[in-house]
């Protein structure tokens, strides 16, 4: 199974804001959270077109994704903030109480399962 | 139908106040004004919600004394969220807080807490957002990027706004974005530095040297080229007057409150060529309001513990991630806010494994797996009150509808009444 390591940051997107204002269980809010982005080289790498289904890991835990392409280094992944998200961070003691969200090392791999 | 006009949106910390709102049979029918979040967050009233006890639907009274039995009877009690609320329920709930011996905290520390740290060990040179936009010819967004977190902070402070000394906007500013991505914000500055994730402290320290006129030796710090960090010192040495706008790729990136050490830092340096001040990017509508709150009520701005009788202070142990995260909390109350869908795994099944009360507009992913859930009038809409803005500054919030329930502020009250009779019975 072809796999990419990477450094996971998530973040804020004017989607996943305004899916926040439509409510947690809006179409949009999950749509959004249910996404990570990736470089163009890194979804060749997978073999991954947009849309595909894959999982990525770190030492905190694992989640499914629909992946789409952006503008990004190859070695860093990005997903918007939720509850997708947060499988991945974790907490981390003596960081005067601030979980790692971002500079994540993960592991994406393509999921021939389709399901996120 | 009524008009309001000058209406604060308090989704996040930009606070715009120049919203006009069309209410008529007690419904926003219409709105100018705000972004795309905004209208979302005016336009799409909360789904009409009612108490519950274990699932159960009951009253408001109800609902309130078992609340007040979850607390009044757990051992070591959270009092979490706060960040989208009015000032007026913050204070409310530090004084429950302080009844129960609970820890308080608010989402602060899970964004910009490590800042506030920073803050704390050094001061920081800052100023109004009135003086972004009426002085600042330098902009440097660090880690953050307001095009998608803060969407009309361009427009009405930053970048394409125009104010005394900066009459032509954009074309009067010089704009620098450091980033480990080319964000929205990066695609439209001047100088874009691009750092190595968790690179940020060293990229920092790189910039205060070549602003200080030091020697450096090396080609590239933190994956930026030397050229580009003079350029960027260059041109920030040459400001009339800069601001620093720093977001959570500070303060969440390794090194948390020391990379924003650096920022500030870079600002003192600054100030001995320029005047140069420094704006946190807070993201909830009224974190800011939080720490201001528990500050002049506990002397401490959050993470706050009552358990000896009086407050102590200790980020990374009472902070609220952690003492899930240890498994110390047995009981939490969640007041506008979701923790169980923003903290990371291992705190957020804490929470589903203790008793937890959440009051909130929003039946939200907390609420879900709470014991008992209390919805609220949403602040800013259905309830008035009090909000800060990213930089300090309070604005008023109105009511425009009203709800079936009461604010958050009322709730609270009640809750705090029914766990002293719980205490005295």
């Amino acid at each position: 199974m072809a796999q990419v390591e990477a450094v996971l940051i998530t973040g804020r997107t004017v989607k996943q804001g305004v899916g926040l204002a439509q409510g947690k269980r809006s179409d949009l809010y999950r749509q959004e959270t249910g996404c990570v982005e990736l470089s163009a080289a890194a979804m060749a790498e997978l073999g991954a077109a947009p849309g595909d289904v894959v999982t990525v890991s770190t030492e905190y835990g694992t989640a499914a994704f629909a992946c789409r392409p952006a503008d990004l280094p190859n070695s860093i992944v990005f997903i918007p903030y939720g509850p997708p998200a947060n499988e991945l961070t974790g907490h981390v003691a003596g960081r005067s109480g601030m979980p790692a969200f971002k500079g994540i090392g993960c592991t994406v791999r393509r999921d021939d399962s389709g399901c996120v | 139908m009524a008009a309001y006009e000058g209406v604060v949106c308090s989704f996040c910390g930009s606070l715009c106040d120049d919203i006009t709102v069309q209410v008529e049979n007690n419904a926003i029918v219409s709105m100018t004004g705000g972004c795309a979040i905004g209208r979302n967050r005016f336009m799409s009233p909360p789904e009409a919600n009612v108490p519950l006890v274990r699932g159960c639907e009951t009253s408001l009274q109800e609902a309130v004394d078992a609340a007040a039995r979850i607390l009044s009877s757990a051992r070591y009690p959270l009092v979490y969220g706060l960040s989208s609320t009015t000032t007026e329920a913050q204070a409310a709930a530090v004084r429950l807080a302080e009844t129960l011996g609970a820890s308080i905290d608010s989402t602060s520390s899970v964004c910009h807490g490590p800042g506030t740290v920073a803050r704390q060990m050094l001061g920081i040179p800052t100023c109004t957002l009135g003086e972004v936009r009426n002085r600042a010819d330098v902009v440097l967004f660090w880690g953050c990027n307001p095009v998608e977190a803060h969407p009309r902070h361009f427009s009405r402070y930053s970048v394409q706004a125009r104010g005394w000394k900066t009459p032509d906007g954009r074309r009067n500013r010089t704009v620098i974005a450091v980033d480990v991505r080319k964000t929205l914000t990066a695609k439209t500055a001047d100088i874009f530095l691009q750092v190595e994730p968790n690179s940020d402290f060293e990229v920092l320290t790189a910039l205060r040297a070549l602003t200080n006129g030091a020697s450096l030796e090396g080609d590239t710090f933190g994956g930026v080229p030397r050229s580009q960090l003079a350029q960027a010192a260059e041109a920030l040495r040459g400001a009339k007057y800069g601001v620093i706008l720093f977001g959570m790729g500070l303060t969440m990136s390794s090194g948390c409150q020391h990379n924003v050490y650096q920022a500030l830092m870079l600002a003192r340096d600054l100030n001995d060529y320029t005047a140069f001040a420094v704006i946190p990017m807070r993201g909830h509508g009224n974190v800011a309001g939080a720490e201001a709150v528990m500050t002049w009520l506990t002397g401490y701005p959050f993470a706050v513990n009552f358990s000896r009788g009086y407050p102590r202070y200790s980020p990374g142990e009472f902070s609220a991630v952690d003492l899930l995260a240890r498994g110390e909390a047995d009981a939490a109350l969640v007041v506008a806010s979701d923790p169980a869908a923003t903290f990371p795994a291992v705190a957020a099944a804490r929470l589903r494994q203790i008793p937890m009360v959440v009051v909130d507009p929003q039946f939200s992913t907390t609420a879900q797996v709470a014991q008992v859930y209390i919805p609220s009038a949403t602040a800013g809409i259905a309830a008035g009150g009090t909000a800060y803005r990213m930089d300090g500054v309070p604005l008023p919030l109105r009511r425009l509808v009203d709800s079936e329930y009461p604010s958050d502020q009322r709730i609270l009250n009640l809750i705090e009444q029914g766990v002293r009779e719980c205490f005295t019975s």
